[in-house]
């Protein structure tokens, strides 16, 4: 019982993660995930 | 009759349960905004000393030493009197009385910790040192007699709760539920952002409390032995389940899978199987874990949707987690994984599952009740809330005169 319980559970949450969108689909575009040109790196000037 | 390996294993479970609280904090410390993360640490590290002294002088007698009538344990403890190198064969027979008390002391430590993610930002420091030292007093120290102590009403009555979700979550939980409520809401709660500072330092304080978790529920065994192996399988499982749950939740609600869900998500699983850890199967956890993953993000997403400022999700992880957990033990125990416990309603004891109920409610409702009575007192007393100007200018800088980052 436990078993079955447990194996439909997981399986289901896979499922989900095949089916369901990326966030980058979702909105449409990859957001950037820090400003251009302000870190140490990336000269300002 | 004192045994090597099992004292070693308390003393390292004791210091693993230890490292959960400064975990907390970095939990707690990284969700809140920047002006108010050194304050939201020391909301945790500070208990590491207040409780852990008040503990020792009267806080461990009053849960553990001979019951006065099931309600309250006497004085002869006090000041640590009695508790000496030699064991209690009442509470563990093979380790010394002071490592089961100090043990039990890192879980004292702890409880009042988790209530601070509630009225973060917006309570006077002042005010959280004298609530937390009257709860653990008025709430913690009766509750762990009640559900712990030989000869404790609830302990009689036959509920189970192998490391705390009764004594720890559901009572830390519901008085913040209630902290959010009398305090209200942050200000500019809903109308300007108010994001996690430091999400990294969450997710660093996800994993401490994890592994410290495994010294919580499998400590509990109190010795090295089959039954430790067994909590500690299950600890880990429901955790896991619990992480993946949450996550998918939010990838379905929100359009996203959130990495501070799947951190939500795994404390959610190990407040879940605190109660159950030492009765059920693995398969069990993973159930439960899945539980309290799902059962845990319905309630946040109901407490957020219903403008209820519990500002870290204390009532939804710690509460609402700690109930499933103490409802599921009473479901999926069963004596061939701890004979010393008891079978639940898949094994054909439905009656355990309302002796857990009862357990659950009763506990709730004190702790509530008193909850309300502390605040209500210290708000008419010292007053419990920081001014709008110093809530505006953050609680480092207000109460404690430092900040967190000079960067």
């Amino acid at each position: 019982m436990e078993l079955i319980i447990a194996s439909v559970l997981f399986i289901a949450l896979m499922a989900c993660w095949f089916i369901l969108p990326g966030h980058s689909e979702v909105v449409g575009h990859t957001p950037a995930v820090e400003p251009m040109g302000t870190t140490s790196l990336t000269p300002t000037v | 009759m004192i045994n090597g390996a099992d004292t070693a294993w308390i003393l390292v479970s004791s210091a693993l349960v230890m490292l959960m609280t400064p975990a907390l904090g970095f939990f707690y410390g990284g969700l809140v905004r920047q002006k108010n993360a050194l304050s939201t640490i020391m909301h945790s590290f500070f208990m590491l000393g207040l409780v852990s002294i008040v503990w020792a002088l009267v806080g461990y007698s009053l849960a553990f030493s001979p019951t006065i009538d099931g309600v309250i344990g006497g004085l002869s403890w006090v000041g640590l009197t009695g508790v000496g190198l030699e064991p209690n064969a009442d509470y563990a027979p093979t380790i010394p009385h002071q490592a089961f008390m100090i043990y039990q002391m890192m879980f004292a430590v702890i409880t009042p910790a988790l209530i601070s993610g509630a009225f973060a930002e917006r309570k006077r420091f002042k005010a959280f040192v004298i609530f937390s030292l009257l709860w653990l007093m008025l709430v913690y120290v009766p509750v762990a007699h009640w559900v712990w102590g030989v000869g404790g009403w609830i302990r009689v009555l036959g509920a189970l709760d192998f490391a705390g979700g009764t004594v720890v979550h559901i009572t830390s939980g519901v008085s913040a539920l209630v902290c959010a409520l009398v305090l209200g809401k942050r200000v500019g709660y809903g109308s300007e952002p108010m994001e996690p500072h430091n999400a990294t330092l969450s997710i660093l304080g996800t994993g401490m409390l994890w592994f410290g978790w495994f010294g919580f529920n499998a400590g509990s065994a109190l010795g090295i032995n089959a039954l430790a192996v067994s909590a500690f399988v299950n600890t880990h499982l429901a955790a896991a389940m619990a992480a993946i749950t949450w996550m998918t939740a939010s990838w379905v609600r929100h359009r996203r899978p959130s990495v501070l869900g799947a951190s939500a998500g795994a404390v959610a699983g190990l407040v879940g199987i605190t109660p159950a850890s030492g009765f059920v199967t693995p398969l069990a956890a993973i159930i439960i874990g899945f539980m309290a993953g799902a059962g845990c993000f319905v309630v946040v997403e109901m407490l957020v949707r219903g403008r209820v400022d519990d500002a870290l999700d204390v009532f939804g992880v710690h509460g609402v987690g700690g109930i499933i957990g103490a409802l599921a033990t009473g479901i999926f125990a069963t004596k061939t994984i701890n004979p010393a416990g008891a079978n639940g309603l898949l094994y054909g004891n439905p009656d355990q599952l309302l002796i857990q109920l009862v357990a659950v409610a009763v506990v709730g409702v004190y702790a509530a009740v008193v909850t309300w009575g502390l605040l209500m007192l210290i708000n008419m007393t010292v007053g419990i809330r920081v001014s709008p100007e110093e809530e505006a200018r953050g609680l480092d800088a207000s109460q404690h005169g430092e900040a967190a980052y000079q960067i």
